[in-house]
C-alpha cells in the first residue's frame, strides 16, 4: 500500500475508569489510513471499535497516545472529518434540509451557498421531494441517506461510519451499501467504516484492520485485492471471508478460555 | 367546464370537514385515499390528477403519498398550488383530456354512490359523534346552571348566600372592563414572576443536565425548596415586600422555580448522546450545541414546565392579592366578599373571569406550542 497518509493512530489506548475497576478497551492500537480507501474495522463485539472510531473523529480523547490527520495531531473534531451514525442521530425538530445544511450553518457558510450545496446532496442521495419531511415521516433507510448526506455536505476528506447499515433491513442495507460504493468511488474521499459484519467488511474494504478482543489491538491488517462490485458468492470473497473469520476466532476463543476460567 | 366544477367540489366538500376538525379530517382523508386509489387503478392519466388534487387540498397532511410520490413531481404540485389561490371556484385540471375528465367524473359519481357513501355515512357519523358529544357537554353545564339557578331563585336558599348564574352573567357583563382590568393586573404580575424565575432557572436546568457534578450539588437544594409549603412563604414575603405588587412577582418567581428547573433538566436529559456527537462533528461549539441543539431538544419540556408553573401561581397569585391587599382580581373578589353588604355575585363573576381566561390562554397559546412540536415529535 503506498500514497499519502490521512489519519494516523498512534499507540492509542483507552481505559475507563468505573470506580473499583479499570476497564482496558484499548491497548497501544497503531495503524494509517491512506487517502482515498475504503478501510474497515472489525473486531469481537464489546472491543471498543466505535469507541476507536470517536477517538479518531476528536470526540474522545484517548489515555494515551495520538491521532494525526495529514501530520498534524487533532484533539477536537476537524472540519475536514465527519461521521455517520449507526442511529442516524438526526435532529428531530429539523427537516431533512435543515439536518442537512447544518454543517454548513455552523461553517457559517452564506445563505444561498448553503441552500444550493444542501439540496446538490439532498439529491445526490436520491432524496429529492423530501427537503420538507421530518425525520419521523422517513424510513429508517432514507433516515441514513440524509445521514449520508449530511456527512458529505460539508466536503469532508475523511468520513467516519458507525455501523451505518446494523439499524437497517437487510435488503435497504444491501441497496445502500451499493450507494455508498459509488458515493466513495465517484468523490474520491476516504471512507474508514466500523462493522461487525465480516461480508461487509469484504465486500466493501480496500483494506480490513483486524481488532482482537478486549483490550483491543491490531491483530493483522488484510488487504482485499478484488475489483468492485464484489460478488458474495466467489471462492475468493469466501476465503477472504474465512481468513478474517479465523482471525477474529482465535480471539474468540482466547476469550472463552479466560470466561470460563474466571468461572 | 362542468366536469372540473365537479372534481373541485369533490375535493372541497372533504375540504370544508377538514377545517371543522382536524383529526376528523385525517381520518377522513385515509378513507377517501383508500378509495381513491382503488378508483385510479389502471388509470393513468387519473392518477395525475387525483394525485394533484390531494395535494391541493391537504398540502400538509399527505406530505408522503404514494400516489403524489409517482405521478406529480413536487414542482408541479407547488406550482398547482401557487396558480390556484385557496377559495377559487375554478381549477385549471393539466393534461386531462376530455375523454378521461369525463371518466374521472363519471367514475367520482359512482364512487359517491357506492363505496364513498359507505365513507361519507362513517364520516358523517363520526361527525355526528363529535357533535353530539359536544352537545353533552353543553347540556350538562346548561343543566348544572339551571339546576344552580333554580336553587338560588328558590326558597331554600337565601340570595345573599348564592347568587344566581343569572346575575353573576350581569355583573360580569356589567362591569366588564374593570375585571377584565383586574385580571390583566393579576396576569402582568404573574407573567413578569414566571419570566423571573424562568431567566434562573432555565440555565440552571441546561447545566445540571450537563454537567453532573453541577447536578448532585444543585438539585438537592432545588428538591429542599420544592418541599417547602408555598403558602407559608407568603406572610414573610409580605412582611419583607410590603404591600406591593413586588410580593406577588416574588412569590410567583418562587413558586414557579422548581417545576420549570425539573421539567427542563428531565428534558436536557434526555437528549440523546449521538445528538451531541453529531453537532459536534459538524463543528459545533458550545454555544451552537446549545442553540441548535440543547434548546430546541428540550423545548417540549420548556412547554411542559410552563404549563405547570402557570397553573401554579393563579393560585398563588390571587392568594397573596388577598393576604397583602395587592391590585388585582383576588383582591377584587376579596372586597366584594367582605364589603358591608356582600356581593358574591360579584365575587363568583371574578372567579369565572379567571377560569376563562385561564381556558383561553390555555387554548391559545399552549395548545398551538404543543401542535407545532406534535408536527416532528415521534
Amino acid at each position: 500500500m503506498s500514497g499519502q497518509i490521512d489519519l494516523e493512530v498512534l499507540g492509542v489506548t483507552k481505559s475507563f475508569d468505573s470506580g473499583e475497576s479499570n476497564l482496558i478497551a484499548l491497548r497501544d492500537v497503531d495503524f494509517e489510513v491512506y487517502q482515498g480507501e475504503f478501510q474497515c474495522i472489525v473486531g469481537p463485539s464489546g472491543c471498543g471499535k466505535s469507541t476507536l472510531l470517536r477517538i479518531m473523529a476528536g470526540l474522545t480523547k484517548p489515555t494515551s497516545g495520538l491521532i494525526k490527520f495529514r501530520g498534524t495531531e487533532i484533539e477536537k473534531p476537524h472540519p475536514k472529518i465527519s461521521m455517520v451514525f449507526q442511529t442516524f442521530a438526526l435532529l428531530p425538530w429539523k427537516t431533512v434540509f435543515e439536518n442537512v445544511e447544518l454543517g454548513l450553518k455552523l461553517r457559517g457558510i452564506p445563505k444561498l451557498e448553503r441552500h444550493r450545496i444542501s439540496k446538490e446532496h439532498i439529491d445526490l442521495v436520491g432524496l429529492k421531494g423530501f427537503e420538507n419531511s421530518y425525520p419521523k415521516q422517513l424510513s429508517g433507510g432514507m433516515r441514513q441517506r440524509v445521514g449520508f448526506a449530511r456527512a458529505l455536505a460539508t466536503d469532508p476528506e475523511v468520513v467516519l461510519l458507525d455501523e451505518p447499515f446494523s439499524a437497517l433491513d437487510e435488503l435497504t442495507a444491501n441497496s445502500l451499501r451499493q450507494e455508498v460504493l459509488r458515493l466513495w468511488r465517484d468523490m474520491g474521499k476516504t471512507f474508514v467504516m466500523v462493522t461487525h459484519s465480516i461480508s461487509e467488511a469484504v465486500e466493501l474494504a480496500k483494506r480490513i484492520v483486524v481488532l482482537s478482543s478486549r483490550p483491543a489491538k491490531v491483530k493483522d491488517i488484510v488487504g482485499i485485492e478484488m475489483p468492485w462490485p464484489r460478488k458474495r458468492a466467489s471462492p475468493d470473497f469466501e476465503s477472504y471471508e474465512s481468513r478474517v473469520f479465523s482471525l477474529l476466532k482465535e480471539d474468540l476463543n482466547k476469550l472463552y478460555d479466560m470466561e470460563n476460567e474466571e468461572a | 367546464m362542468k366536469d372540473e366544477r365537479e372534481i373541485v367540489s369533490f375535493i372541497k366538500g372533504s375540504h370544508a370537514i377538514r377545517l371543522t376538525d382536524r383529526r376528523l379530517a385525517i381520518d377522513l382523508t385515509k378513507g377517501i385515499r383508500a378509495s381513491l386509489e382503488s378508483l385510479v387503478e389502471g388509470h393513468e392519466s387519473l392518477r395525475h390528477v387525483v394525485g394533484w388534487a390531494l395535494r391541493f387540498a391537504y398540502p400538509e397532511d399527505i406530505p408522503i403519498d404514494r400516489i403524489v410520490e409517482a405521478h406529480v413531481t413536487p414542482e408541479g404540485a407547488a406550482e398547482v398550488l401557487r396558480k390556484t389561490p385557496i377559495g377559487l371556484k375554478r381549477v385549471r385540471v393539466p393534461e386531462l383530456t376530455g375523454e378521461d375528465a369525463h371518466r374521472l367524473v363519471s367514475e367520482i359519481a359512482r364512487l359517491k354512490r357506492r363505496k364513498s357513501s359507505q365513507i361519507l355515512h362513517k364520516s358523517v357519523m363520526k361527525l355526528l359523534k363529535v357533535e353530539f358529544t359536544r352537545n353533552e357537554w353543553i347540556v350538562v353545564i346548561l343543566g348544572f346552571m339551571l339546576l344552580w339557578e333554580a336553587i338560588a331563585q328558590g326558597p331554600i336558599l337565601p340570595e345573599r348566600l348564592l347568587p344566581a348564574p343569572s346575575k353573576i352573567a350581569a355583573v360580569m357583563f356589567n362591569r366588564a372592563i374593570e375585571i377584565i382590568d383586574m385580571v390583566l393586573l393579576s396576569y402582568r404580575n404573574l407573567v413578569l414572576g414566571i419570566i423571573l424565575a424562568t431567566f434562573m432557572a432555565i440555565p440552571l436546568a441546561f447545566t445540571s443536565a450537563l454537567k453532573g457534578k453541577i447536578d448532585f450539588t444543585l438539585s438537592p437544594m432545588v428538591m429542599l425548596l420544592y418541599s417547602l409549603p408555598d403558602l407559608a412563604l407568603l406572610p414573610i414575603i409580605v412582611y419583607w415586600t410590603g404591600h406591593g405588587a413586588l410580593g406577588a412577582i416574588l412569590m410567583c418567581a418562587i413558586v414557579s422555580f422548581s417545576p420549570i428547573y425539573f421539567t427542563v433538566r428531565e428534558g436536557a436529559k434526555a437528549i440523546p448522546i449521538d445528538y451531541f456527537e453529531a453537532v459536534r462533528i459538524l463543528g459545533g461549539n458550545r454555544l451552537a450545541l446549545l442553540k441548535e441543539l440543547v434548546f430546541p431538544g428540550s423545548w417540549p419540556s420548556i412547554v411542559t414546565g410552563f404549563r405547570l408553573a402557570f397553573s401554579y401561581c393563579w393560585q398563588i397569585v390571587l392568594a397573596i392579592e388577598m393576604i397583602a391587599l395587592v391590585p388585582g382580581i383576588g383582591l377584587f373578589i376579596e372586597k366584594a366578599v367582605m364589603a358591608q353588604n356582600p356581593e358574591l355575585d360579584t365575587a363568583f363573576a371574578g372567579m369565572f373571569a379567571v377560569g376563562l381566561f385561564v381556558l383561553l390562554t390555555d387554548r391559545m397559546f399552549f395548545l398551538k406550542l404543543e401542535d407545532r412540536i406534535g408536527r416532528w415529535r415521534g
